[in-house]
Formats: structure tokens, sequence, C-alpha cells
């Protein structure tokens, strides 16, 4: 498995195109639609949980407020939903029973195969976690590529190498393009860096080594 | 006038352009919350000195009283519990946030909290002002940042701690974005501007010319 890092995103449709063609299968986060590619399987994940307080049941001790770590309980005992991770740090020191759970969508993501290639697109509901939900979609990304006998590329959210021993970096052709590319390396990642225009064959050659 | 600023959006449609701009016209500080790579330090001028280690509890099992029963896994936000080849979980602390979800809801009590950063905070003494926080938990390290400040960050969830979030978009991809984050601030009670920016990746925006942010200084006034 190797990790697609973009910081030039206007390069980044053109050339999950070519690569999906060649024979890749690659996870991406949001872009599409691919309209040449034939859809497998669509799939929304509700394993999100938000926390919620009952007012009535609520006496205003503030223990639920101190406990939670991601601060998404305001002064007045209200959850914000958009912070709320759904791990039960409140719940377990109420001590009237006033939080309940209530389990919301957290990603929705579709499998396509594309002739020697594949595609996986995920894309997450804003202020979910984009890395945990990609971290859980690997599985099915690599079998896709196992089907396929591909090799996988997988988008970074973020610059997150995710494990992988090799990142492929779309450069915007900036001195910070330049850093991500020593960070990446000083971890002992192989990176190959490309800009505006590349050789397709050679870029999936590379990702098959 | 706001004093807490979020600037989010899609990649390279220039936040970290524009939020340094905002930071000098309002002469307050630059927070940078990044998960994994932290720019301002290649692009300020200043001593950059670490204020601190963001420190949480990461579970450690016990081997002798856990029953393999897998309700840790189970309860985890982030998914960081895995297990090893006998079946026992372990944590791996570059996923654990530290909730301590897992101490709570172990029957057994098998769980030991062992020390773990999950944040970094750095300041850096130049124009402006910048604190870099780095790591798994940045709400619990932004939350508690409580001065005026323009944020820089790639966690749309962070902008919740503001009291306006600018939003911004450069192409017809990053702006469908832009319209659910937009929506996804209004059903969280916070407002959020709307921002076409010519990016700094395209072709016709050189490098050296920083963004004009006198319209969003204007834009800014309402609030």
């Amino acid at each position: 498995m190797s990790v697609l890092v973009v910081k030039n995103r206007r390069v980044k449709g053109a050339l999950v195109h070519e690569l999906v063609r060649g024979g890749v299968v690659v996870l991406v986060l949001r872009s599409g639609p691919w309209p040449d590619c034939e859809l497998l399987e669509r799939m929304e994940l509700y394993d999100s949980l938000k926390a919620s307080i009952d007012k009535d049941k609520c006496d205003g001790c503030g223990e639920c407020l101190k406990a939670c770590t991601k601060g998404a309980i305001t002064e007045n005992f209200r959850v914000v939903e958009g912070l709320c991770e759904g791990c039960p740090s409140c719940f377990y020191v109420c001590h009237t029973n006033a939080i309940k759970f209530k389990q919301v969508k957290g990603a929705e993501y579709e499998v396509y195969s594309c002739g020697k290639g594949g595609l996986v697109r995920l894309e997450t509901v804003p202020g979910a976690r984009e890395d945990v939900y990609v971290r859980s979609l690997i599985g099915v990304a690599r079998k896709l590529a196992e089907d396929k006998d591909s090799p996988l590329l997988v988008e970074s959210p973020s610059f997150l190498p995710l494990g992988a021993k090799k990142a492929l970096l779309l450069s915007d052709g900036s001195p910070i393009s330049a850093k991500i590319a020593e960070e990446l390396t000083e971890k002992g990642i192989e990176v190959l860096v490309l800009g505006e225009t590349w050789d397709t064959d050679e870029v999936i050659s590379w990702l098959r080594e | 006038m706001v004093k807490r600023i979020a600037v989010v959006g899609d990649r390279g449609v220039g936040k970290t352009a524009v939020a340094l701009e905002l930071a000098k016209a309002l002469n307050i500080t630059l927070l940078e919350a990044k998960e994994s790579f932290l720019e301002l330090h290649y692009m300020i001028q200043g001593k950059r000195i670490k204020l601190r280690d963001f420190v949480g509890f990461y579970p450690e099992v016990d081997k002798e009283r856990c029953l393999r029963c897998n309700i840790c896994a189970a309860v985890c936000p982030d998914r960081a519990m895995i297990r090893d080849w006998e079946g026992y979980p372990y944590a791996l602390p570059e996923l654990c946030s530290a909730c301590t979800s897992c101490f709570r809801a172990c029957p057994e009590g098998a769980l030991k909290p062992s020390e773990n950063v999950v944040a970094e905070v750095w300041e850096i003494r130049g124009r402006p002002r910048v604190v870099q926080a780095t790591g798994r938990s940045l709400k619990a390290v932004v939350k508690e940042i409580n001065e005026e400040w323009v944020m820089d960050t790639d966690r749309p969830e962070l902008g919740l701690f503001s009291d306006v979030v600018l939003i911004l978009y450069d192409d017809e991809e990053s702006k469908r974005y832009a319209i659910k984050l937009k929506k996804f601030y209004e059903d969280n009670d916070l407002p959020a501007l709307l921002l076409g920016n010519k990016g700094y990746g395209s072709p016709s925006v050189p490098r050296s010319v920083p963004p004009d942010v006198r319209v969003v200084l204007a834009l800014l006034e309402n609030f």
C-alpha cells in the first residue's frame, strides 16, 4: 500500500483517473463523480454516536463538563454535536443518568470497478474523524486490490502517512511541498514527487514495486 | 467585531495565507491547528519554542485480569484498540486521543493508565505571534486557548470553538465542500461566511502576492 499526499488538489482528479484506468486501486476522498466506472456497492456508515443531555434529569452538577475531553459540552449543558465523538466519558460520570446517545451517519462510501483498476470513494460528514474512516476502509480497498491484482493507493487525510512505506506527493511547487517531502522522508518513507505533469506508466510501475 | 475567527476549507484554497493576513491586520494571535503537518514556522521569522506537551492517558492492558471480552474496543471512538495474536487488546498510541472511555468501560478494571503525548503546542515569537498545535487531541488544546485568535485549521470541527467561521473555496469541487461545511456550522448554530478565493495553486496568482483581506475585514465588521 502507498499513500497519496495531496498538496495540489487541482490535478488530483486527473491523476486518479489515469491511475485507475492503468490498473491501480485508489481509495479517494470526496472527488467524483466517476461516470466511466461500474458501481459495485454503496454503503452508509451509521456508527458515529452523539451524546445528548436530558434537561429533565440533569441537575447541573458539572461533572460531564469536566469529563469531556473534546470540549463538546457548553456551560448551559448542551452538547455541541459537531464536537462530540461519542465516547462515553460523560455517560460514566453522570449520576442522574441524563446522558443519552443517538446514532448518526458518519460517512458513506462507494466501491467501483473501472476496467483493470478500481475505486473506493469515501465521503465523511463534516466533523467526523476522516482518518478513522480511512483506516477502517483500507481493508475494503485492499480486498478490491487483491481481486484486481492491482497496487493500492490510499489518499491521506491531511498529511498522515497511515503506516505506508511509500508516498506519492502531489506538489504545488511551493517550498512547503518540499518540506512535506522532507518530513515524510525523515520518517523513513520513500517519496515520489509529482508536479503538474507525469508519466502514468512510470508512476504505476513505481507503485507496483 | 468578533474575537475568534476560524479559517477552513478544502486543501490548497489559501487558508494559511488568508489567516496570516487576517492575524496581521487584526494584530491578534494566529493559531495553527493541524493534525499532522505544521507549516507556519517555515513562513514566519521568529524564535520557536515548545509551550507544552499535552499529555493524556492511554490504556495498558493487565493480561492477568483481562477477559478478552473486547468491550474496550467496542467503546473506543478512535478505533485505536486492536488485538494481539492471543486476543488481548492493545491501543495504538498514534490513534488514541486519550478520551479514557475504555478505562471506565472495562468490567474487570484490567486497563492501567499510562501517559501518552496526544498533542504538542508550540509558539513562534514573531509578527504575528503564532501558536501551533498538532496531534490527536486538538479539541482539548484549542478549548484551552483563552485569547483572541485567527485559526488556520484543516479540521472543520475545530471551527466550532470560534465566533465566526470563514469558509474558502476556489473551484467547483472545493465550493461543493464549502457548502457542506456551511450547513454543518449552521446546524451547530454558528455563523459561517463563504468566500471565493484565488488559491495559491492557480498559475494566475503569484505566491509572492499576499491575499487582500480588506473584503473579509469588512464582512467581519457585521459580527
